[in-house]
């Protein structure tokens, strides 16, 4: 009896000795990563670069120089003993038609070299920088689980002020704002561009009659069509998910409200009624509702539509100004401009619980636009009075700051994936 | 006794016989002359028998003895003499058979006598002997009781030893008992505070090894929460976990994936910090440290710190 007590006891106590562990907390720390191996030539340096910016502005990696003296190759001790988790490596080699052939390893340092990643590309000279970006978006993936968004596209309106005039361009980037490429420019205001859901078309409005039209312009061939110009305003285009709708705001009727515009078959249809403004549609990612700004409650507010059922609700409470609200991917969260007291900043609210998030904390930021990934955030803000680029991840722990052009940059907005 | 008896009647029969005899010889002349008055004795002897057969005939003698008297009387008084001759001669005769017979009865009675003190002797012998049986009899059945007796008393003794001896034996038997039962209670006493002891011991012991092991639980949890990245927009509700092989240095020899969150990120991000934290804080304590061997390891991406 004793003894099987003390056994039922031994048993007991062995099982509440048996080290099971439960660890629920973590660090919120850059994802260590080296690069090696891609040489020392000028292409190697600037593939290594686009992607060594790349993870950096990520701000989810910290790159760890290698060792010097540089060697092609360093062991994996001493990259863990750097505290690397993971380390790309990579060779540039000439191949013919002045093409390149560019080999990539990832591995996991960290579980003893086991390779995540091995990939082989051959490139023109000319495409190495976009390679570049792809490699990031690769190695971001296979280390975050998150589709990478470096070689998406930012396109916004770069208004250059003149002695004579002003001259406005809409402008399309790299994601990280540099290599921008003028697509369209005007000395009357341009507004609003919005990207096609698969990226060949962006929606913007223009006042080169000096009013407000709607036009849909080709990425590739600069092609446009227009596609609504009625009295009053026509403005804040907003693409369906299928690309098939374009949700516009319209004012011929007296108050700015939203009706759809069927592309193909050119119907339109109104979506909002009632004397109060609405404006700025965005398409949720399942196309079922959309969020638009409105002042039907006194001051601009978020609100729902469903668009099955014409219903309306208001989404945002906190603050007393709240626009150009747009859903992550998720559907989880929504991130808008809002404003608390003075200042006008990128807010994100969580649907579940309507929590808002302030991420930015400068004086007027303005046009948040949400990544395709849902991790970042591209707006416009100022700096000394010029009109910046700026991004923030929707955890509002990366915030970048991206350089100054000549002129100020509005109303960026963030492509979709390609391909 | 019974031979006695018969002995006795006989003897005093034959005594009897003898005396009459005797007497019978000495008176012989006077009945001799006077028959008739023994014949009537005789008969008066037998009077009372035969009183009826007298009265009967009476009357016929009374005439017969009228008749004879007168004229017989000298052939009586010849007849008388004659016979008295004759009685003579048979009394001689008699005499002489008498004598015969008295020696006969003389050596009868001398054989008897013999006899008798051949049968006394015997008797006295047989008596004697009976005595002597009867006595050695006593004797015996005395001897006999009292060797009973002395048996009895012997096994009075027996017994009284055998309890006496019984009593001690139980008394040796319950003091070994109680001895017994001491040293068991002692036994029990010391191994239960053997027991009680090593208890305490071991209780103690767990408690230290407990403690030590809750220490460094505290101290790997530290150190692989310390190296473990969350990934950004991780699922909290998400969970994986590892089997986690150590060797005596802490070093990490093994990481097992044991059931995936389904997040390979999630999973991968747990796996390297368990990795990066190698070598472990594991207690220098062999028997600790016998449990952090193989240990298992939960994640779950709760909170975030930093």
């Amino acid at each position: 009896m004793i003894r099987l007590l003390l056994i039922g006891f031994g048993l007991f106590s062995s099982s509440v000795l048996a080290v099971n562990l439960e660890l629920t907390q973590g660090v919120n720390k850059a994802l260590p990563i080296g690069i090696e191996g891609f040489g020392q030539s000028a292409e190697a340096r600037a593939l290594v670069g686009v992607i060594d910016g790349d993870l950096h502005l990520s701000g989810q990696f910290k790159l760890i120089p290698a060792p010097r003296p540089w060697r092609d190759e360093t062991s994996l001790a001493i990259w863990k003993d750097l505290g690397v988790d993971s380390v790309l490596s990579g060779k540039i080699t000439p191949a013919e038609d002045k093409r390149y052939k560019v080999d990539i390893e990832l591995v996991d340092v960290a579980a003893r070299g086991v390779p995540l990643l091995t990939q082989s590309y051959q490139v023109e000279a000319g495409e190495l920088h976009a390679l570049a970006h792809h490699i990031s978006d690769e190695v971001y993936q296979k280390l975050t689980g998150i589709r990478g968004v470096f070689s998406t596209r930012i396109a916004y309106v770069l208004v250059k002020r003149k002695r004579n005039h002003t001259q406005y361009s809409l402008e399309i980037s790299d994601m990280d704002g540099r290599h921008p490429q003028s697509l369209f420019i005007s000395t009357d205001p341009l507004m609003s561009p919005a990207w096609s859901p698969n990226g060949r078309e962006i929606a913007y409005v223009s006042f080169e009659k000096k009013r407000a039209q709607v036009f849909i312009v080709s990425v590739e061939t600069g092609e446009r069509r227009l596609v609504t110009d009625f009295p009053g305003i026509n403005g804040a285009p907003a693409w369906s998910p299928d690309g098939k709708h374009l949700a516009v705001v319209l004012s011929k009727d007296g108050t700015p409200k939203l009706y759809s515009v069927n592309l193909v078959s050119g119907h339109m249809k109104q979506l909002t009624f009632g004397h109060a403004i609405d404006t700025e549609p965005r398409y949720a990612s399942d196309g079922q509702s959309l969020l638009f700004t409105s002042g039907r409650g006194g001051s601009p507010q978020v609100y729902r539509l469903d668009l099955a059922s014409g219903d309306v609700k208001r989404m945002t409470f906190e603050g007393n100004y709240n626009a150009r609200a747009s859903y992550t991917p998720n559907l989880r969260q929504m991130i808008m401009l809002h404003r608390e007291d003075q200042n006008f900043n990128i807010g994100v609210q969580a649907l579940d619980t309507g929590r808002v998030t302030v991420l930015t904390d400068s004086e007027a930021d303005e046009s948040p636009s949400l990544a395709p990934n849902g991790r970042f955030v591209i707006y416009a803000t100022h700096v000394r009075d010029q009109g910046v680029l700026a991004m923030v991840s929707l955890d509002g722990r990366v915030q970048r700051a991206f350089p100054a052009r000549d002129g100020d940059i509005q109303e960026p907005a963030w492509s979709p994936f390609f391909g | 006794m019974i031979y006695d008896k018969s002995y006795r009647v006989a003897l005093a029969s034959a005594v009897v016989l003898h005396g009459l005899l005797f007497l019978a010889l000495i008176i012989h002349p006077e009945s001799s002359r006077r028959p008739v008055l023994h014949h009537e004795a005789k008969r008066d002897s037998t009077a009372s028998e035969s009183k009826k057969l007298d009265e009967s005939i009476k009357e016929p003698k009374i005439i017969h003895a009228v008749s004879v008297n007168s004229q017989e009387v000298q052939e009586a008084v010849t007849r008388l003499k004659t016979a008295r001759a004759e009685e003579r001669r048979v009394e001689a005769n008699r005499q002489r058979q008498l004598k015969n017979e008295a020696d006969a009865a003389r050596r009868l009675r001398i054989t008897e006598q013999q006899r008798v003190q051949q049968l006394k002797a015997e008797q006295a012998r047989l008596a004697e002997k009976r005595r002597q049986d009867l006595a050695e009899n006593k004797k015996l059945l005395q001897d006999m009781n009292k060797q009973k007796e002395a048996e009895e008393k012997r096994i009075l003794a027996m017994k009284q030893e055998q309890a006496a001896m019984r009593k001690q034996q139980e008394a040796e038997a319950a003091k070994l008992a109680k001895l017994k039962q001491e040293e068991k209670e002692r036994e029990a006493r010391e191994k239960e505070q053997a027991r009680l002891e090593a208890e305490r011991e071991e209780v103690a012991n767990r408690a230290r090894v407990a403690g030590i092991v809750d220490k460094y639980k505290a101290l790997i949890l530290g150190a692989i929460s310390r190296q473990w990245i969350l990934p950004d927009q991780v699922n909290s509700q998400l969970s994986s976990r590892f089997k986690i092989r150590l060797a005596p240095n802490g070093g990490v020899l093994d990481v097992d994936l044991i059931r995936s969150s389904g997040d390979p990120i999630l999973d991968r991000s747990a796996q390297a910090a368990i990795y990066k934290a190698s070598p472990l804080p594991v207690p220098e304590d062999p028997a600790a440290f016998n449990l952090f061997r193989e240990i298992t390891l939960t994640v779950r991406p709760e909170n975030v710190r930093g």
